[in-house]
Protein backbone atom coordinates (compact mmCIF):
# COMPACT_ATOMS: atom_id res chain seq x y z
CA UNK A 1 0.00 0.00 0.00
CA UNK A 2 1.28 3.36 -1.03
CA UNK A 3 0.02 6.51 0.66
CA UNK A 4 0.00 9.68 -1.39
CA UNK A 5 -0.17 12.73 0.84
CA UNK A 6 -0.26 16.43 0.38
CA UNK A 7 -2.21 19.53 1.35
CA UNK A 8 -5.05 20.80 -0.78
CA UNK A 9 -3.75 22.08 -4.09
CA UNK A 10 -0.50 20.11 -3.83
CA UNK A 11 -1.27 18.21 -7.00
CA UNK A 12 -2.37 14.79 -5.76
CA UNK A 13 -5.49 14.53 -7.86
CA UNK A 14 -3.75 16.08 -10.84
CA UNK A 15 -1.02 13.46 -10.56
CA UNK A 16 -3.64 10.72 -10.44
CA UNK A 17 -5.42 12.23 -13.44
CA UNK A 18 -2.11 12.25 -15.30
CA UNK A 19 -1.57 8.59 -14.42
CA UNK A 20 -5.01 7.70 -15.76
CA UNK A 21 -4.64 9.72 -18.97
CA UNK A 22 -7.31 12.25 -18.06
CA UNK A 23 -4.84 15.14 -17.94
CA UNK A 24 -1.77 15.58 -20.11
CA UNK A 25 1.31 16.57 -18.13
CA UNK A 26 2.98 19.75 -19.36
CA UNK A 27 6.33 18.07 -18.85
CA UNK A 28 7.75 14.67 -18.07
CA UNK A 29 6.21 11.27 -18.59
CA UNK A 30 3.93 8.97 -16.65
CA UNK A 31 4.27 5.23 -16.68
CA UNK A 32 1.76 2.78 -15.30
CA UNK A 33 2.55 -0.92 -15.07
CA UNK A 34 5.44 -0.23 -17.40
CA UNK A 35 3.32 1.39 -20.09
CA UNK A 36 3.75 4.96 -21.18
CA UNK A 37 0.43 6.56 -20.28
CA UNK A 38 0.31 8.71 -23.41
CA UNK A 39 0.76 5.86 -25.85
CA UNK A 40 0.11 2.59 -24.07
CA UNK A 41 -2.41 3.17 -21.31
CA UNK A 42 -5.09 1.18 -23.12
CA UNK A 43 -2.88 -1.91 -22.95
CA UNK A 44 -2.78 -1.90 -19.14
CA UNK A 45 -6.01 -0.15 -18.16
CA UNK A 46 -7.71 -3.53 -17.74
CA UNK A 47 -5.33 -4.21 -14.85
CA UNK A 48 -5.98 -0.88 -13.13
CA UNK A 49 -8.97 0.06 -11.01
CA UNK A 50 -9.44 3.65 -9.95
CA UNK A 51 -11.51 6.31 -8.27
CA UNK A 52 -10.76 9.93 -9.00
CA UNK A 53 -12.25 12.29 -6.42
CA UNK A 54 -15.98 11.57 -6.05
CA UNK A 55 -17.03 8.54 -8.10
CA UNK A 56 -19.31 9.70 -10.91
CA UNK A 57 -21.81 7.16 -12.12
CA UNK A 58 -25.17 7.47 -13.85
CA UNK A 59 -27.57 8.70 -11.17
CA UNK A 60 -30.75 7.29 -12.72
CA UNK A 61 -29.30 3.83 -13.22
CA UNK A 62 -29.14 1.39 -10.36
CA UNK A 63 -25.80 0.58 -8.78
CA UNK A 64 -25.96 -2.86 -10.36
CA UNK A 65 -26.70 -1.52 -13.82
CA UNK A 66 -23.89 1.02 -13.58
CA UNK A 67 -21.42 -1.71 -12.77
CA UNK A 68 -22.83 -4.02 -15.43
CA UNK A 69 -22.41 -1.32 -18.09
CA UNK A 70 -18.84 -0.68 -17.04
CA UNK A 71 -18.11 -4.39 -16.79
CA UNK A 72 -19.44 -5.01 -20.28
CA UNK A 73 -16.57 -2.87 -21.61
CA UNK A 74 -14.11 -5.50 -20.42
CA UNK A 75 -16.29 -8.57 -20.79
CA UNK A 76 -17.05 -8.79 -17.07
CA UNK A 77 -20.15 -10.80 -16.29
CA UNK A 78 -23.05 -10.34 -13.91
CA UNK A 79 -21.66 -12.81 -11.35
CA UNK A 80 -18.57 -10.71 -10.84
CA UNK A 81 -20.75 -7.60 -10.47
CA UNK A 82 -22.80 -9.37 -7.80
CA UNK A 83 -19.60 -10.44 -5.98
CA UNK A 84 -18.24 -6.92 -5.96
CA UNK A 85 -21.53 -5.45 -4.74
CA UNK A 86 -21.49 -7.97 -1.94
CA UNK A 87 -17.91 -7.12 -1.06
CA UNK A 88 -18.58 -3.38 -0.77
CA UNK A 89 -21.77 -3.99 1.19
CA UNK A 90 -24.24 -2.76 -1.39
CA UNK A 91 -25.94 -6.01 -2.35
CA UNK A 92 -29.17 -5.00 -0.62
CA UNK A 93 -29.39 -1.66 -2.42
CA UNK A 94 -27.94 -2.76 -5.75
CA UNK A 95 -31.26 -2.37 -7.55
CA UNK A 96 -31.91 1.18 -6.37
CA UNK A 97 -31.04 4.22 -8.47
CA UNK A 98 -27.68 5.69 -7.58
CA UNK A 99 -29.32 9.08 -7.01
CA UNK A 100 -30.97 7.62 -3.90
CA UNK A 101 -27.62 6.56 -2.43
CA UNK A 102 -25.94 8.46 0.36
CA UNK A 103 -22.53 9.96 -0.30
CA UNK A 104 -20.86 7.11 1.53
CA UNK A 105 -22.77 4.53 -0.52
CA UNK A 106 -21.70 6.21 -3.72
CA UNK A 107 -18.15 6.12 -2.47
CA UNK A 108 -18.46 2.40 -1.82
CA UNK A 109 -20.02 1.88 -5.24
CA UNK A 110 -17.05 3.72 -6.71
CA UNK A 111 -14.71 1.38 -4.88
CA UNK A 112 -16.79 -1.49 -6.25
CA UNK A 113 -16.36 -0.14 -9.77
CA UNK A 114 -12.62 0.07 -9.17
CA UNK A 115 -12.56 -3.55 -7.97
CA UNK A 116 -14.64 -4.85 -10.84
CA UNK A 117 -11.67 -5.52 -13.10
CA UNK A 118 -9.98 -7.54 -10.36
CA UNK A 119 -7.10 -5.11 -10.80
CA UNK A 120 -3.43 -5.52 -10.02
CA UNK A 121 -3.20 -1.84 -9.23
CA UNK A 122 -5.83 0.20 -7.44
CA UNK A 123 -5.59 3.97 -7.59
CA UNK A 124 -7.93 5.50 -5.06
CA UNK A 125 -8.26 9.23 -4.60
CA UNK A 126 -9.55 9.96 -1.10
CA UNK A 127 -11.55 6.71 -0.83
CA UNK A 128 -12.70 7.46 2.71
CA UNK A 129 -14.16 10.81 1.74
CA UNK A 130 -17.66 11.26 3.06
CA UNK A 131 -17.73 7.99 4.96
CA UNK A 132 -18.89 7.79 8.55
CA UNK A 133 -16.46 6.39 11.15
CA UNK A 134 -17.76 2.85 10.64
CA UNK A 135 -17.41 3.26 6.90
CA UNK A 136 -13.84 4.52 7.30
CA UNK A 137 -12.97 1.44 9.33
CA UNK A 138 -14.60 -0.76 6.67
CA UNK A 139 -12.63 0.90 3.92
CA UNK A 140 -9.43 0.60 5.93
CA UNK A 141 -10.04 -3.11 6.36
CA UNK A 142 -10.94 -3.45 2.70
CA UNK A 143 -7.74 -1.71 1.64
CA UNK A 144 -5.68 -3.89 3.94
CA UNK A 145 -7.28 -7.03 2.59
CA UNK A 146 -6.65 -5.84 -0.97
CA UNK A 147 -3.03 -5.26 -0.10
CA UNK A 148 -2.80 -8.72 1.45
CA UNK A 149 -4.12 -10.18 -1.79
CA UNK A 150 -0.97 -8.91 -3.45
CA UNK A 151 -2.44 -5.89 -5.17
CA UNK A 152 -0.73 -2.55 -5.27
CA UNK A 153 -3.00 0.01 -3.64
CA UNK A 154 -2.14 3.63 -4.36
CA UNK A 155 -4.24 5.76 -2.06
CA UNK A 156 -4.29 9.50 -1.68
CA UNK A 157 -5.74 10.88 1.48
CA UNK A 158 -5.77 13.86 3.74
CA UNK A 159 -6.60 11.64 6.73
CA UNK A 160 -3.00 11.09 7.70
CA UNK A 161 -3.72 8.71 10.55
CA UNK A 162 -5.49 6.46 8.07
CA UNK A 163 -2.48 6.37 5.81
CA UNK A 164 -0.13 5.84 8.74
CA UNK A 165 -2.17 2.83 9.82
CA UNK A 166 -2.50 1.23 6.44
CA UNK A 167 0.32 2.29 4.14
CA UNK A 168 3.70 0.58 3.74
CA UNK A 169 5.21 3.44 1.81
CA UNK A 170 4.25 7.08 1.48
CA UNK A 171 5.06 10.08 -0.64
CA UNK A 172 4.39 13.62 0.44
CA UNK A 173 3.62 16.17 -2.21
CA UNK A 174 3.76 19.90 -1.79
CA UNK A 175 3.13 22.49 -4.48
CA UNK A 176 3.55 19.88 -7.17
CA UNK A 177 6.84 18.55 -5.83
CA UNK A 178 7.54 15.34 -3.99
CA UNK A 179 9.16 16.43 -0.72
CA UNK A 180 9.50 13.00 0.87
CA UNK A 181 9.01 9.42 -0.20
CA UNK A 182 9.79 6.01 1.18
CA UNK A 183 8.69 3.51 3.81
CA UNK A 184 6.51 5.10 6.49
CA UNK A 185 9.12 4.57 9.25
CA UNK A 186 11.86 6.21 7.19
CA UNK A 187 9.73 9.19 6.35
CA UNK A 188 8.81 9.56 10.00
CA UNK A 189 12.45 9.33 11.02
CA UNK A 190 13.32 11.92 8.41
CA UNK A 191 11.15 14.50 10.11
CA UNK A 192 13.06 17.08 12.04
CA UNK A 193 10.61 17.29 14.87
CA UNK A 194 11.91 15.27 17.80
CA UNK A 195 12.19 15.71 21.53
CA UNK A 196 11.37 14.45 24.97
CA UNK A 197 8.30 14.94 27.10
CA UNK A 198 9.26 15.29 30.75
CA UNK A 199 6.87 15.46 33.66
CA UNK A 200 7.98 16.60 37.14
CA UNK A 201 5.97 17.82 40.08
CA UNK A 202 7.38 21.35 40.00
CA UNK A 203 7.32 22.37 36.36
CA UNK A 204 8.81 25.89 36.72
CA UNK A 205 11.68 24.56 38.81
CA UNK A 206 12.31 21.74 36.37
CA UNK A 207 12.35 24.14 33.45
CA UNK A 208 14.82 26.39 35.25
CA UNK A 209 17.14 23.48 36.03
CA UNK A 210 17.15 22.22 32.44
CA UNK A 211 17.64 25.70 31.02
CA UNK A 212 20.55 26.22 33.42
CA UNK A 213 22.03 22.97 32.07
CA UNK A 214 21.86 24.43 28.57
CA UNK A 215 18.96 22.38 27.28
CA UNK A 216 16.25 23.85 25.00
CA UNK A 217 13.09 23.47 27.05
CA UNK A 218 9.56 24.78 27.00
CA UNK A 219 6.45 24.24 29.05
CA UNK A 220 3.95 22.24 27.09
CA UNK A 221 0.71 22.00 29.05
CA UNK A 222 1.35 20.03 32.21
CA UNK A 223 4.74 18.77 31.03
CA UNK A 224 8.04 20.02 29.76
CA UNK A 225 9.17 19.53 26.21
CA UNK A 226 12.91 19.24 25.77
CA UNK A 227 14.16 19.54 22.20
CA UNK A 228 16.76 16.83 22.41
CA UNK A 229 16.86 13.42 20.78
CA UNK A 230 15.55 10.49 22.84
CA UNK A 231 19.12 9.27 23.22
CA UNK A 232 19.77 12.25 25.53
CA UNK A 233 17.11 11.12 28.01
CA UNK A 234 19.73 10.15 30.62
CA UNK A 235 21.26 13.63 30.55
CA UNK A 236 17.86 15.11 31.31
CA UNK A 237 17.08 12.77 34.24
CA UNK A 238 20.54 13.27 35.68
CA UNK A 239 20.30 17.05 35.58
CA UNK A 240 16.96 17.02 37.30
CA UNK A 241 17.89 14.38 39.91
CA UNK A 242 21.03 16.29 40.87
CA UNK A 243 18.77 19.18 41.87
CA UNK A 244 16.33 16.95 43.77
CA UNK A 245 13.66 16.92 41.11
CA UNK A 246 12.44 13.45 40.24
CA UNK A 247 10.91 12.59 36.93
CA UNK A 248 7.37 11.19 37.05
CA UNK A 249 7.18 10.62 33.33
CA UNK A 250 9.73 10.64 30.54
CA UNK A 251 8.94 9.61 26.99
CA UNK A 252 10.01 10.48 23.50
CA UNK A 253 7.81 13.01 21.79
CA UNK A 254 6.66 10.51 19.20
CA UNK A 255 6.39 11.75 15.70
CA UNK A 256 3.36 11.05 13.69
CA UNK A 257 2.90 11.42 10.01
CA UNK A 258 0.84 14.52 10.53
CA UNK A 259 3.71 16.32 12.21
CA UNK A 260 6.17 15.29 9.54
CA UNK A 261 3.67 16.16 6.87
CA UNK A 262 3.10 19.62 8.27
CA UNK A 263 6.81 20.25 8.71
CA UNK A 264 7.73 19.10 5.26
CA UNK A 265 4.96 20.91 3.48
CA UNK A 266 5.62 24.07 5.46
CA UNK A 267 9.26 23.88 4.46
CA UNK A 268 8.31 23.58 0.82
CA UNK A 269 6.20 26.72 0.91
CA UNK A 270 7.95 29.83 -0.41
CA UNK A 271 8.84 32.20 2.38
CA UNK B 1 -15.15 -1.40 -30.01
CA UNK B 2 -18.34 -3.44 -30.35
CA UNK B 3 -18.66 -3.67 -26.55
CA UNK B 4 -18.22 0.09 -26.28
CA UNK B 5 -20.79 0.70 -29.00
CA UNK B 6 -23.21 -1.71 -27.36
CA UNK B 7 -22.84 0.08 -24.02
CA UNK B 8 -23.32 3.49 -25.62
CA UNK B 9 -26.42 2.29 -27.47
CA UNK B 10 -27.86 1.08 -24.18
CA UNK B 11 -27.06 4.39 -22.54
CA UNK B 12 -28.63 6.36 -25.37
CA UNK B 13 -31.79 4.24 -25.39
CA UNK B 14 -32.10 4.49 -21.61
CA UNK B 15 -31.86 8.28 -21.57
CA UNK B 16 -34.90 9.87 -20.01
CA UNK B 17 -35.05 12.60 -22.65
CA UNK B 18 -35.15 9.98 -25.42
CA UNK B 19 -37.95 8.12 -23.65
CA UNK B 20 -39.93 11.32 -23.00
CA UNK B 21 -39.49 12.46 -26.61
CA UNK B 22 -40.60 9.06 -27.91
CA UNK B 23 -43.65 8.87 -25.66
CA UNK B 24 -44.69 12.44 -26.57
CA UNK B 25 -44.23 11.64 -30.25
CA UNK B 26 -46.42 8.54 -29.96
CA UNK B 27 -49.08 10.53 -28.12
CA UNK B 28 -48.94 13.21 -30.83
CA UNK B 29 -49.24 10.56 -33.54
CA UNK B 30 -52.30 9.02 -31.91
CA UNK B 31 -53.92 12.43 -31.46
CA UNK B 32 -53.15 13.31 -35.09
CA UNK B 33 -54.67 10.04 -36.28
CA UNK B 34 -57.83 10.58 -34.24
CA UNK B 35 -58.22 14.16 -35.46
CA UNK B 36 -57.64 13.04 -39.05
CA UNK B 37 -60.19 10.27 -38.76
CA UNK B 38 -62.77 12.57 -37.16
CA UNK B 39 -62.37 15.46 -39.64
CA UNK B 40 -62.20 13.19 -42.68
CA UNK B 41 -65.74 12.99 -44.10
CA UNK B 42 -66.29 9.81 -46.08
CA UNK B 43 -67.61 10.33 -49.61
CA UNK B 44 -71.44 9.89 -49.68
CA UNK B 45 -73.10 9.12 -53.08
CA UNK B 46 -76.29 10.77 -51.81
CA UNK B 47 -74.38 14.02 -51.31
CA UNK B 48 -73.19 13.88 -54.92
CA UNK B 49 -76.72 13.13 -56.14
CA UNK B 50 -78.02 16.12 -54.22
CA UNK B 51 -75.29 18.38 -55.61
CA UNK B 52 -76.04 17.21 -59.18
CA UNK B 53 -79.77 17.73 -58.65
CA UNK B 54 -79.20 21.23 -57.22
CA UNK B 55 -76.99 22.12 -60.17
CA UNK B 56 -79.62 20.82 -62.61
CA UNK B 57 -82.28 23.00 -60.97
CA UNK B 58 -80.02 26.06 -61.13
CA UNK B 59 -79.31 25.32 -64.81
CA UNK B 60 -83.00 25.05 -65.57
CA UNK B 61 -83.66 28.34 -63.82
CA UNK B 62 -80.91 29.99 -65.87
CA UNK B 63 -82.35 28.57 -69.10
CA UNK B 64 -85.87 29.71 -68.16
CA UNK B 65 -84.79 33.26 -67.34
CA UNK B 66 -85.26 34.05 -71.03
CA UNK B 67 -82.93 34.79 -73.87
CA UNK B 68 -82.13 38.37 -72.86
CA UNK B 69 -80.83 38.18 -69.31
CA UNK B 70 -78.08 37.70 -68.95
CA UNK B 71 -77.39 38.66 -72.54
CA UNK B 72 -76.14 35.70 -74.56
CA UNK B 73 -73.02 36.37 -76.65
CA UNK B 74 -73.37 35.51 -80.30
CA UNK B 75 -70.77 32.77 -80.23
CA UNK B 76 -72.50 30.83 -77.40
CA UNK B 77 -75.79 29.05 -77.04
CA UNK B 78 -77.92 29.84 -74.02
CA UNK B 79 -77.07 26.48 -72.48
CA UNK B 80 -73.33 27.05 -72.99
CA UNK B 81 -73.62 30.40 -71.27
CA UNK B 82 -75.53 28.92 -68.32
CA UNK B 83 -73.01 26.08 -68.05
CA UNK B 84 -70.20 28.63 -67.91
CA UNK B 85 -71.97 30.69 -65.27
CA UNK B 86 -72.87 27.77 -63.02
CA UNK B 87 -69.61 25.87 -63.55
CA UNK B 88 -68.98 22.14 -63.38
CA UNK B 89 -70.36 19.80 -60.76
CA UNK B 90 -68.44 20.46 -57.58
CA UNK B 91 -68.75 18.01 -54.74
CA UNK B 92 -66.70 19.15 -51.73
CA UNK B 93 -64.23 16.36 -50.86
CA UNK B 94 -63.45 16.36 -47.15
CA UNK B 95 -61.82 12.97 -47.17
CA UNK B 96 -58.27 12.48 -45.94
CA UNK B 97 -56.14 11.54 -48.93
CA UNK B 98 -53.28 9.22 -48.10
CA UNK B 99 -51.35 10.81 -50.96
CA UNK B 100 -50.99 13.85 -48.67
CA UNK B 101 -48.70 11.84 -46.39
CA UNK B 102 -45.64 13.28 -48.10
CA UNK B 103 -46.66 16.78 -47.02
CA UNK B 104 -47.38 15.48 -43.52
CA UNK B 105 -43.83 14.11 -43.30
CA UNK B 106 -42.40 17.40 -44.55
CA UNK B 107 -44.51 19.24 -42.00
CA UNK B 108 -43.37 17.11 -39.08
CA UNK B 109 -39.71 17.14 -40.18
CA UNK B 110 -38.98 20.32 -38.20
CA UNK B 111 -40.06 18.68 -34.93
CA UNK B 112 -37.94 15.61 -35.60
CA UNK B 113 -34.87 17.57 -36.67
CA UNK B 114 -35.02 19.93 -33.68
CA UNK B 115 -35.69 16.93 -31.43
CA UNK B 116 -32.66 15.19 -32.93
CA UNK B 117 -30.55 18.24 -32.19
CA UNK B 118 -31.72 18.31 -28.56
CA UNK B 119 -31.22 14.60 -27.99
CA UNK B 120 -27.78 14.60 -29.62
CA UNK B 121 -26.49 17.52 -27.61
CA UNK B 122 -27.97 16.32 -24.33
CA UNK B 123 -26.41 12.88 -24.84
CA UNK B 124 -22.95 14.42 -24.64
CA UNK B 125 -23.80 17.48 -22.56
CA UNK B 126 -25.24 15.35 -19.76
CA UNK B 127 -22.06 13.27 -19.64
CA UNK B 128 -19.98 16.38 -19.13
CA UNK B 129 -22.42 17.76 -16.59
CA UNK B 130 -22.48 14.55 -14.52
CA UNK B 131 -18.74 13.96 -14.87
CA UNK B 132 -19.31 10.41 -16.06
CA UNK B 133 -16.93 10.80 -19.00
CA UNK B 134 -14.01 10.74 -16.59
CA UNK B 135 -15.20 7.41 -15.21
CA UNK B 136 -15.67 6.00 -18.71
CA UNK B 137 -12.19 7.12 -19.76
CA UNK B 138 -10.67 5.20 -16.86
CA UNK B 139 -12.15 2.11 -18.51
CA UNK B 140 -11.47 3.00 -22.14
CA UNK B 141 -8.76 5.63 -22.41
CA UNK B 142 -8.71 5.73 -26.23
CA UNK B 143 -10.67 8.89 -26.74
CA UNK B 144 -11.12 8.47 -30.48
CA UNK B 145 -12.96 5.20 -29.83
CA UNK B 146 -15.08 6.72 -27.11
CA UNK B 147 -16.00 9.66 -29.33
CA UNK B 148 -16.82 7.51 -32.34
CA UNK B 149 -18.85 5.02 -30.29
CA UNK B 150 -20.89 7.75 -28.65
CA UNK B 151 -21.46 9.54 -31.95
CA UNK B 152 -22.40 6.34 -33.75
CA UNK B 153 -24.82 5.38 -30.98
CA UNK B 154 -26.48 8.81 -30.98
CA UNK B 155 -26.73 9.04 -34.77
CA UNK B 156 -27.99 5.48 -35.19
CA UNK B 157 -30.65 5.83 -32.49
CA UNK B 158 -31.81 9.18 -33.88
CA UNK B 159 -31.94 7.90 -37.46
CA UNK B 160 -33.92 4.81 -36.48
CA UNK B 161 -36.15 6.72 -34.09
CA UNK B 162 -37.09 9.21 -36.82
CA UNK B 163 -37.77 6.36 -39.24
CA UNK B 164 -39.86 4.40 -36.76
CA UNK B 165 -41.91 7.45 -35.73
CA UNK B 166 -42.61 8.31 -39.36
CA UNK B 167 -43.48 4.70 -40.12
CA UNK B 168 -45.93 4.61 -37.23
CA UNK B 169 -47.38 7.96 -38.29
CA UNK B 170 -47.72 6.65 -41.85
CA UNK B 171 -49.40 3.45 -40.68
CA UNK B 172 -51.97 5.12 -38.44
CA UNK B 173 -52.76 7.71 -41.13
CA UNK B 174 -53.03 4.91 -43.69
CA UNK B 175 -55.53 3.22 -41.40
CA UNK B 176 -57.42 6.49 -41.04
CA UNK B 177 -57.41 6.92 -44.82
CA UNK B 178 -58.60 3.37 -45.39
CA UNK B 179 -61.44 3.69 -42.90
CA UNK B 180 -62.59 7.29 -43.29
CA UNK B 181 -60.67 8.74 -46.23
CA UNK B 182 -59.21 7.50 -49.46
CA UNK B 183 -56.06 5.75 -50.59
CA UNK B 184 -56.57 6.73 -54.23
CA UNK B 185 -53.28 7.46 -55.95
CA UNK B 186 -51.20 5.72 -53.26
CA UNK B 187 -49.35 3.57 -55.74
CA UNK B 188 -45.80 2.23 -55.88
CA UNK B 189 -44.43 5.51 -57.25
CA UNK B 190 -46.08 7.41 -54.41
CA UNK B 191 -44.68 4.94 -51.87
CA UNK B 192 -41.19 5.44 -53.30
CA UNK B 193 -41.55 9.20 -53.05
CA UNK B 194 -42.88 9.10 -49.46
CA UNK B 195 -40.18 6.65 -48.40
CA UNK B 196 -37.56 8.94 -49.87
CA UNK B 197 -38.87 11.87 -47.81
CA UNK B 198 -38.94 9.72 -44.67
CA UNK B 199 -35.35 8.58 -45.16
CA UNK B 200 -34.18 12.13 -45.85
CA UNK B 201 -35.97 13.40 -42.73
CA UNK B 202 -34.33 10.62 -40.71
CA UNK B 203 -30.94 11.45 -42.21
CA UNK B 204 -31.33 15.13 -41.41
CA UNK B 205 -32.44 14.25 -37.86
CA UNK B 206 -29.28 12.18 -37.40
CA UNK B 207 -27.11 15.00 -38.82
CA UNK B 208 -28.80 17.54 -36.54
CA UNK B 209 -28.12 15.21 -33.62
CA UNK B 210 -24.48 14.92 -34.68
CA UNK B 211 -24.17 18.72 -34.85
CA UNK B 212 -25.68 19.08 -31.37
CA UNK B 213 -23.39 16.34 -30.12
CA UNK B 214 -20.36 18.13 -31.57
CA UNK B 215 -21.24 21.52 -30.09
CA UNK B 216 -21.96 19.96 -26.68
CA UNK B 217 -18.55 18.25 -26.88
CA UNK B 218 -16.79 21.52 -27.63
CA UNK B 219 -18.81 23.54 -25.08
CA UNK B 220 -18.92 20.65 -22.58
CA UNK B 221 -22.39 21.75 -21.76
CA UNK B 222 -25.95 21.14 -22.98
CA UNK B 223 -27.05 24.71 -22.32
CA UNK B 224 -24.18 26.10 -24.40
CA UNK B 225 -25.14 23.88 -27.31
CA UNK B 226 -28.78 24.89 -26.97
CA UNK B 227 -27.81 28.55 -26.99
CA UNK B 228 -25.59 28.18 -30.03
CA UNK B 229 -28.28 26.27 -31.93
CA UNK B 230 -31.09 28.69 -31.30
CA UNK B 231 -28.89 31.76 -31.77
CA UNK B 232 -27.88 30.39 -35.16
CA UNK B 233 -31.42 29.56 -36.29
CA UNK B 234 -33.11 32.65 -34.88
CA UNK B 235 -30.43 35.30 -35.38
CA UNK B 236 -27.75 34.29 -37.86
CA UNK B 237 -30.03 32.79 -40.49
CA UNK B 238 -32.51 35.68 -40.15
CA UNK B 239 -29.80 38.30 -40.47
CA UNK B 240 -28.19 36.63 -43.46
CA UNK B 241 -31.50 36.27 -45.27
CA UNK B 242 -32.31 39.91 -44.60
CA UNK B 243 -28.94 41.51 -45.22
CA UNK B 244 -27.19 39.15 -47.65
CA UNK B 245 -29.90 37.13 -49.39
CA UNK B 246 -27.41 35.82 -51.94
CA UNK B 247 -25.55 34.06 -49.11
CA UNK B 248 -28.62 32.14 -48.04
CA UNK B 249 -27.62 29.32 -50.38
CA UNK B 250 -25.09 28.43 -47.68
CA UNK B 251 -27.55 28.47 -44.80
CA UNK B 252 -28.46 25.19 -43.12
CA UNK B 253 -32.18 26.01 -43.06
CA UNK B 254 -32.44 26.75 -46.79
CA UNK B 255 -30.38 23.73 -47.77
CA UNK B 256 -32.43 21.55 -45.41
CA UNK B 257 -35.59 22.67 -47.22
CA UNK B 258 -34.18 21.71 -50.61
CA UNK B 259 -32.82 18.42 -49.27
CA UNK B 260 -36.11 17.38 -47.66
CA UNK B 261 -38.44 18.24 -50.53
CA UNK B 262 -36.20 16.42 -52.98
CA UNK B 263 -36.76 19.17 -55.55
CA UNK B 264 -34.05 21.43 -56.91
CA UNK B 265 -34.11 24.77 -55.14
CA UNK B 266 -34.91 28.14 -56.65
CA UNK B 267 -32.37 30.99 -56.64
CA UNK B 268 -30.51 31.84 -54.54
CA UNK B 269 -30.49 28.22 -53.26
CA UNK B 270 -30.21 26.85 -56.75
CA UNK B 271 -28.73 23.45 -56.10
CA UNK B 272 -29.88 19.86 -56.26
CA UNK B 273 -31.27 18.01 -53.22
CA UNK B 274 -28.11 15.92 -53.18
CA UNK B 275 -25.96 19.04 -53.26
CA UNK B 276 -28.01 20.58 -50.44
CA UNK B 277 -27.59 17.41 -48.39
CA UNK B 278 -23.88 17.51 -49.15
CA UNK B 279 -23.59 21.08 -47.84
CA UNK B 280 -25.22 20.07 -44.55
CA UNK B 281 -23.05 16.95 -44.36
CA UNK B 282 -19.91 19.05 -44.80
CA UNK B 283 -20.99 21.41 -42.01
CA UNK B 284 -21.67 18.39 -39.79
CA UNK B 285 -18.28 16.87 -40.61
CA UNK B 286 -16.44 20.13 -39.87
CA UNK B 287 -18.15 20.44 -36.50
CA UNK B 288 -17.40 16.81 -35.67
CA UNK B 289 -13.72 17.16 -36.54
CA UNK B 290 -13.48 20.25 -34.33
CA UNK B 291 -15.25 18.37 -31.55
CA UNK B 292 -12.96 15.36 -31.89
CA UNK B 293 -9.84 17.53 -31.72
CA UNK B 294 -11.23 19.24 -28.63
CA UNK B 295 -12.16 15.92 -27.04
CA UNK B 296 -8.77 14.36 -27.70
CA UNK B 297 -6.59 17.28 -26.69
CA UNK B 298 -8.31 18.84 -23.73
CA UNK B 299 -7.97 17.63 -20.17
CA UNK B 300 -10.86 15.91 -18.47
CA UNK B 301 -11.12 17.42 -15.01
Amino acid sequence: MFGFLGPNGAGKTTTIRCLLGLVRPTGGRCRLLGADVRTGLHRVIGRVGSIVETPTLYPRFSGRRNLQLLGRLHGIGKDRVADVLERVGLADRAGDPVKTYSFGMRQRLGIGAALLKDPEVLILDEPANGLDPAGIVEVRELLRSLGREGRTVFVSSHILSEVQQTADRVAILSRGRCVAAGPVDEVLAGGRARGLIVRVEDLPAGAEVLRAAGMPVSVDGDALRVDLPPSDAATVTRALAERGLYVTELRPDELDLETVFLELTREAEPS
Amino acid sequence: MSALLSVELRRMLARRLVLVFTVLAFVAIIVAAVITAVTSKPFEPAVRRQVVADRGATLQACLQDGPDWPPTPKNLTRRELCEQIIGPVFVPDQRFHLTGLRDVFLGTAFVLVVGGWLLGESFMGAEWHAGTLGTLLTWEPRRLRVFVAKLAAAAAVLFLLALVLQAVLGLVLAAAAALRGTTEGADAEWLRSVSGVAVRVAGLTAMAGAMGFAIATIGRNTAAALGVGFAYLAVVEGLVRGLRPQWSRWLIGDNAGVFLTGKAGCPPVSRSPLGAGGVIAVYTAVLLVAALVSFRERDVT
